[in-house]
């Protein structure tokens, strides 16, 4: 009751959320507007729309543009992913488990694609990959995405496994399970939220990410990618078509987040 | 010993991805002092620097960097202090619209300001419907569309830092100073700012550092009049196949970037007593 209190005497809260609240809806007009223009129809994407149709979705699944792209952000997305999780499972239990020398440089190296901005990272996978005479292959995507997600991966994983501490994996080795089965047994169990929530972050990262991606997907756009390319040259309802479906998406997986860790943990 | 050697084993596949990842970035360094028949050369530099075109868009670059960070971090503050101060409700929408406004898919939130703010947007639309214009107003393929474009991806990167900083600063030092005979202004000045220093610090380093290396945000909003070093580094390396000279760009972009983050670590720490990392 003394934060209610406090805020009705704190002058400065009534203006604070009176910003606020101006400045968000001034940078959620444009995902409204491209939802909303979706639905128009006539040829032109604008706001309000002019009349009502669905045959802008229609296109969606008709045309093939996207369609080969989708799927290929989607397989990214799915084994990059799993790879950075599976890397940052195994990071994140050694920083979390063992003290030792050198744990702080690791855990910055861990990090340090973070630091680095991604038209760099881009561009010197795209010189790397160019030398090794290794262009145009799907894996050099994926390592690509295994190395932007990872940090995330790792720094997710880390806090939930930092939460539920040792004790009672502790416990389970001192009954007689081996640390693998104590693992699998008892600190898994103990972190699935943080798994879920850090595998769809890995997910939503990889599957946006256009900055570094452009550098390496000629033959092999990605989603984000082939959208940018599409409205360099024309802007027609088709693509806010694509834009509602993935704002449903990313609306579900903003709740969904929410539900499972609380969405100010992830941020 | 054997704990380390553990360790070790559990971290290693992953160093092993980072070996590649450094591996790539040493190449950029690499070729960008080399000439094409592979000698060693400090030429791309020395073009670079002396090439008044090229230094124009390491310009362009830190002068949108510089006050959009600042212009974040005046709206962005607000929005930390509500996140953290404000109703459990009230704090909670506020966080979910940010949230999924941060999540949503970059090219689309492009394609929105597109949408906003071409010729026929629903901005200029709006301006002549209410009789304020009859012509459009020019917002887009200038300086000032590839700015607000960069504004709104640059917020939420400088709001999470400074609420989950405001979240620990407990409300109590405020009402302490208030207590003391502070006037609100002087407690929010003098106690809740600068215990948030750190948050601030983070936010304006990830806002500024992004915004200087934007790529996607000038090429749509920006076009052909506003390009920014992103766009340097992205046309250099595909269009002209000159890598040397994007790897020098690319190199000189890094360290521009390190020297900035540095500079607002030690700035943020002289100027606010609770600035120190």
């Amino acid at each position: 009751m003394s934060a209610a209190n406090a805020r009705r005497r704190d002058p400065l809260y009534p203006i604070f959320a009176g910003i606020s609240i101006v400045v968000l809806l001034w940078v959620v007009a444009p995902l409204i507007v491209t939802f909303f223009s979706a639905f128009s129809a006539t040829t032109n994407a604008s706001f309000p729309p002019e009349g009502f149709s669905l045959r802008w979705f229609r296109n969606v699944f008709e045309i093939d543009e996207f369609k080969t792209p989708f799927y290929r952000s989607i397989a990214l997305a799915v084994i990059s992913g799993f790879c950075a999780m599976t890397l940052g499972t195994l990071s994140a239990l050694a920083l979390t488990k063992y003290r030792f020398r050198g744990s702080e440089a690791i855990d910055a190296l861990l990090m340090s694609p973070l630091i680095v901005p991604q038209v760099i990272i881009g561009l010197s996978f795209l010189i790397f990959v160019s030398r090794m005479q290794f262009t145009g292959k799907f894996t050099v995507l994926v390592v690509l995405h295994c190395v932007l997600t990872l940090p995330y991966a790792v720094r997710v994983i880390r806090a939930s496994l930092t939460r539920v501490g040792r004790s009672l994996e502790e416990a389970a080795i001192g009954l007689g399970a081996s640390p693998v089965k104590a693992f699998f047994l008892v600190t898994l169990p103990q972190i699935k939220a943080g798994i879920f929530a850090a595998s769809f972050f890995c997910f939503v990262i990889s599957f946006d990410n256009f900055t570094a991606t452009a550098f390496l997907s000629q033959s092999n756009s990605t989603l984000p990618v082939e959208i940018y390319f599409y409205i360099e040259t024309r802007v027609d309802p088709t693509i806010s078509a694509i834009a509602a479906l993935m704002m449903l998406g990313t609306t579900t997986f903003v709740l969904l987040i929410d539900r499972m860790v609380g969405v100010n943990r992830i941020t | 010993m054997t704990q380390r050697i553990r360790a070790f084993l559990l971290v290693s596949p992953a160093m092993l991805l980072l070996v590649v990842f450094f591996a790539a970035l040493t190449t950029v360094l690499s070729m960008s002092v080399r000439n094409t028949a592979g000698d060693f050369t400090f030429a791309n530099y020395i073009r670079f620097a002396s090439d008044a075109h090229f230094l124009g868009y390491l310009w362009r670059s830190i002068r949108v960097a510089c006050y959009v960070t600042l212009v974040a971090l005046i709206a962005g503050y607000p929005i930390a202090y509500v996140m953290s101060r404000g109703s459990r409700r009230f704090a909670s929408i506020i966080t979910l619209a940010l949230a999924i406004q941060f999540f949503s898919i970059y090219v689309i939130k492009m394609y929105g300001w597109m949408l906003m703010l071409g010729n026929n947007g629903v901005i200029n639309r709006f301006l002549k419907f209410i009789g304020l214009t009859d012509a459009p107003v020019r917002l887009m393929y200038n300086e000032l569309g590839v700015a607000i474009g960069l504004f709104a991806s640059a917020l939420p990167l400088m709001v999470f830092p400074i609420s989950s900083v405001l979240q620990n600063v407990s409300s109590r030092y405020e009402e302490a100073a208030n207590g003391l005979g502070a006037t609100p202004l002087q407690a929010f000045f003098r106690i809740t700012l600068p215990l948030s220093a750190p948050g601030v610090v983070g936010g304006a380093v990830l806002s500024y550092v992004f915004c200087f290396t934007a790529y996607l945000t000038p090429s749509l909003l920006g076009g052909s009049i506003f390009k920014m070093i992103g766009n340097l580094i992205y046309d250099q390396a595909m269009v002209g196949f000159n890598y040397g000279l994007a790897g020098t760009a690319a190199v000189v972009t890094l360290l521009m970037s390190l020297l900035v983050v540095f500079g607002i670590n030690s700035l943020g720490g002289r100027l606010l007593p609770g600035g120190t990392r």
